[in-house]
């Protein structure tokens, strides 16, 4: 495993109470493919913005809030986690380690051949169907549902 | 059945009573009943009393006829048919009594106020009967008086009572008024020394204002035919015993804070065994509690209007201190804590009693979440860390006020306000002058020598030099006052219910932390230009780029404001006190965050001139951009051990970002409080609360008597807040993540 894994997140929420079970450390990665009608942080589309930071340092971050995520976990969310696959598999590897209790809040846009390595190290998969119909996702978002229907199929 | 022996029989131990008594209840709620007919009845009463009072202005009547002791009035019923629990402070209702004692200025400011004349024959009294507040004004020095006028140190108690002391009330119930009249006696003949000097004349004087006063308490009582000169015999006479302690108290003091002490867990020894024995039902026992509850909710004081800007909505502080786990590792949770609780439901909520849970992580479980629900239902409860007081304090202490722990009749404070180290700051820039008047307020300094961008290292020099001079002039200030009160305004009464050898803090306070932490890391971190006047005082900055900002989380800013209180603390634990108090400190403002904000100029975090401060140890709002946790964390990080008076923390959201159902809501909640005591904090008050509700309750005050809302150390009613509060109460951070 490559030591120094980087990503870009837009920012933290220490306090998520509606992103999986418990209070949880919400992490929103940078950068998303989709463009849904309705996004509500839309500055996290931009895969230049944000800022940098390693697996390592996000979660020292992470474990200075052990008191009060113990009964909840870590949440990866955005913008989309899965476009930083690599990065997202590594910080929920090392939050395994320090045994939180872990989520991803995905769109499931990522090709399941790119994102199995995250998908498998997390407790949790919040996966966002934003539509069931194809073309209304597309209206939607800007692209199809069928990598999310995918990724569906493999969780189950 | 005989209650269990013990070293309490013998002398005055209410805690070696409680111990070898009481029960630990570890199940749910519910077992607790609703209100009976006769208390709904009976507060409907109260609240058509209490409308009444609203639309009078906020005041109902007056006596001013009558300078208010133990004795001065006759009995006052609501409905004597109705009333299991009786006494009132004067002959009716939410009638006001002037209590001079503290001040005679503060009476006829506050008569004058609601248009009420002074009575000729008490203003001839205090022709020749000296008060604490002319006492104090005797003594004040020159530079005390205009560190007062300046507002670098407000709140000062030297017109009025000063409040948190608490009596342990139940030692009335407990052992009845002749065995402590006794136990008093035998103090004051032991109180004899070779040598006869000022504190043993001071002490024997006292014991014979307690002794007396104890006999007052039962003439009190008798005026309700009541005869407490024996112990109580079952719980409602130890309710009625206990709460006549309190109201003589009450009819005596107007202090402040007039703290209730830990009485549920005491009280609920007496409801086991008349459950036991079948002497009352689990109803009739919510309903004594219900019905002293009222009793509690109507405590009323006469202040005046500049009183009510500092302290709004007639807040009492009668604190209650529920739950908490006992040295031998029992937690102390009984039904009666429940049923305490409970009278937020049966009654609705309300500010008074203070509801003040002790919460430790060993608490059960079934109670943290029952907490939790009456706090997401009433926002009417405060939490503090008992796993950090009990250390200090042990099992039997109380909080007086907001956050000040006490050992419960062994203990009591001289209350001293707060110095406002946002001007304390603006004094070391701006050569000791005060920002608004120019006066030379501080001590005389050479003015800055970094005149472009404020220098870190520089800033930190003066304001130190500024602590020097403010911390000597705060203790000094509080010795004067405390000496007075001691002397023309003891509260016997509180006294008599105390143990003779008792331990005195001098309780120093901050306001503004959080503006100077973020001031000082700005000028740490970013560059801050000072903009002067013609006069060459500094009124304003211009800030060049960002700085970190307490309640992040963020340890640059974390450490300075650590720094901050160690730093201060230390400054006054230099200083000799006022009958070898020991001194401590809170971070602590109450609604007052918004007058010391007025009377300071603008701060180099680039807070403008006259805004208010954050309240307490709050981050200033809309800079915690992390999440309530991260906030959370910062204000747990400060030192407990420099600020043994209390650190104050008020938190609110909105129902929506605890969790998407009424379960999620209540773990949560209670998830954040274990981190948030896990992690050392001392105390919160929570809010779960729509911002919409409050700005709907300033236009249609009417449609919301009872909400209730937590500030800064106590809870209020939101109506009752003048529009400058509930605004700043509206402009806080709300944490509202969806």
């Amino acid at each position: 495993m490559n030591d120094v894994i980087k990503g870009r997140i837009h920012s933290f929420e220490t306090f998520g109470a509606v992103d999986g079970p418990g209070i949880r450390f919400v992490v929103f990665f940078q950068g998303c493919t989709l463009r849904c009608l309705y996004c509500h942080n839309p500055d996290t589309w931009d895969r230049e913005g944000g800022r940098d930071i390693t697996a390592e340092e996000l979660v020292i971050q992470i474990k200075r809030y052990k008191n009060f995520i113990k009964s909840g976990g870590v949440t990866l969310s955005g913008g989309e986690p899965l476009l930083q696959s690599e990065f997202a598999e590594e910080v929920l590897r090392l939050c395994k380690i320090n045994g939180f209790h872990t989520a991803i809040d995905t769109s499931g846009i990522i090709p399941l051949a790119v994102c199995k390595g995250a998908t498998d190290q997390a407790d949790m998969l919040l996966l966002d169907i934003k539509a069931i119909d194809s073309g209304l996702a597309k209206d939607i978002t800007g692209a199809d549902n069928e990598n999310a229907i995918k990724l569906l199929g493999y969780c189950e | 059945m005989q209650f269990k022996e013990g070293k309490w029989q013998k002398h005055i131990d209410v805690r070696d009573f409680i111990i070898k008594n009481y029960t630990p209840y570890d199940g749910d709620d519910k077992f607790l009943a609703p209100p009976t007919e006769r208390t709904k009845a009976l507060w409907e009463k109260v609240k058509s009393l209490m409308d009444l009072e609203r639309n009078n202005g906020g005041m109902l009547d007056i006596d001013e006829h009558t300078v208010s002791t133990i004795t001065s009035h006759r009995a006052g019923y609501i409905d004597k048919e109705l009333e299991d629990i009786v006494g009132l402070q004067t002959d009716a209702p939410l009638k006001r009594a002037i209590m001079p004692f503290g001040g005679i200025r503060m009476v006829m400011a506050s008569l004058e106020a609601y248009g009420r004349q002074m009575d000729p024959e008490v203003e001839k009294i205090f022709k020749y009967r000296k008060t604490h507040n002319d006492g104090v004004f005797d003594a004040y020095t020159e530079d005390m008086i205009k560190a007062r006028r300046s507002g670098i140190i407000t709140g000062l108690p030297d017109s009025y009572g000063r409040g948190r002391i608490i009596g342990d009330y139940r030692r009335v119930a407990l052992y009845g008024a002749d065995f402590l009249i006794k136990q008093k006696q035998r103090a004051k003949d032991e109180c004899v020394f070779d040598l006869i000097n000022e504190d043993i004349i001071r002490q024997r004087e006292e014991l014979s204002e307690q002794i007396r006063s104890l006999a007052e308490l039962k003439e009190m009582a008798a005026l309700y035919g009541i005869d407490i000169s024996a112990p109580a015999k079952d719980v409602k006479e130890a309710i009625q015993w206990l709460y006549f302690g309190y109201l003589a108290a009450i009819k005596e003091q107007n202090g402040a804070a007039m703290s209730l002490g830990r009485i549920s867990t005491f009280l609920d020894i007496y409801a086991e065994r008349d459950l036991d024995e079948g002497r009352y039902t689990e109803s009739e026992i919510q309903e004594f509690i219900d019905h002293f509850v009222m009793k509690l909710r109507m405590v009323r004081f006469l202040r005046t209007p500049a009183y009510d800007e500092l302290f709004s909505g007639d807040p009492t502080w009668i604190t209650e201190a529920l739950g908490g786990v006992g040295i031998d590792g029992r937690h102390m949770v009984t039904k009666m804590t429940y049923r305490f609780m409970h009278t937020l439901v049966n009654l609705g909520a309300a500010p008074e009693p203070n509801i003040t849970v002790l919460w430790s992580q060993r608490l059960p479980s079934n109670f943290k979440d029952f907490c939790a629900h009456i706090s997401i239902e009433t926002s009417s409860i405060q939490y503090e860390n008992d796993d950090l007081m009990r250390i200090e304090y042990g099992d039997d202490y109380g909080i007086a006020c907001c956050v000040s722990a006490m050992k419960i009749g062994k203990m009591m404070q001289f209350f001293g306000a707060r110095a406002n180290i946002a001007k304390a700051l603006l004094y070391g820039l701006n050569g000791g002058k005060d920002e608004f008047s120019g006066e030379q307020i501080g001590p005389e300094m050479a003015l800055l020598k970094s005149n472009e961008t404020l220098d870190f290292d520089e800033v930190w020099r003066k304001y130190d030099q500024v602590c020097n001079w403010l911390s000597r002039l705060y203790i000094n200030t509080l010795n004067i006052i405390h000496y007075m009160h001691d002397k023309y305004c003891y509260e016997r009464l509180q006294m008599a219910l105390q143990d003779e050898q008792v331990m005195r803090t001098s309780a120093c306070g901050l306001a503004g932390f959080s503006v100077v932490v973020d001031s000082l890391s700005a000028i740490k971190y970013a560059k801050v230009h000072p903009i002067r006047n013609e006069q060459g005082l500094t009124v304003d900055f211009e800030i060049e780029g960002d700085f970190p900002k307490f309640g992040n989380n963020d340890p640059r800013a974390d450490e300075i404001a650590r720094n901050l209180v160690e730093h201060f603390m230390k400054k006054l634990s230099k200083h000799n006190t006022y009958r070898q108090s020991k001194p401590t400190m809170s971070i602590l403002t109450i609604t007052s965050n918004v007058v010391y904000g007025k009377k300071t100029g603008a701060t180099p975090d680039g807070r403008k001139k006259g805004e208010p401060f954050a309240p307490g140890a709050n981050p200033m709002h809309g800079r915690d951009s992390n999440g309530c946790v991260a906030s959370m964390m910062s204000v747990a990080s400060l030192p407990y051990e420099f600020s043994k008076d209390g650190i104050s923390y008020t938190f609110s959201i909105v129902p929506a970002a605890l969790g998407k159902d009424e379960v999620q809501r209540r773990n949560n909640l209670s998830s954040l409080m274990d981190g948030y005591f896990a992690e050392e904090g001392h105390h919160i008050n929570i809010n779960v609360i729509n911002r919409e509700v409050l700005i709907d309750a300033m236009e249609h005050p009417e449609l919301y008597p009872q909400l209730t809302i937590r500030v800064s150390g106590y809870a209020v009613n939101f109506i009752k807040l003048n529009r400058e509060q509930q605004l700043d109460v509206i402009n806080r951070t709300f944490h509202t993540r969806f």
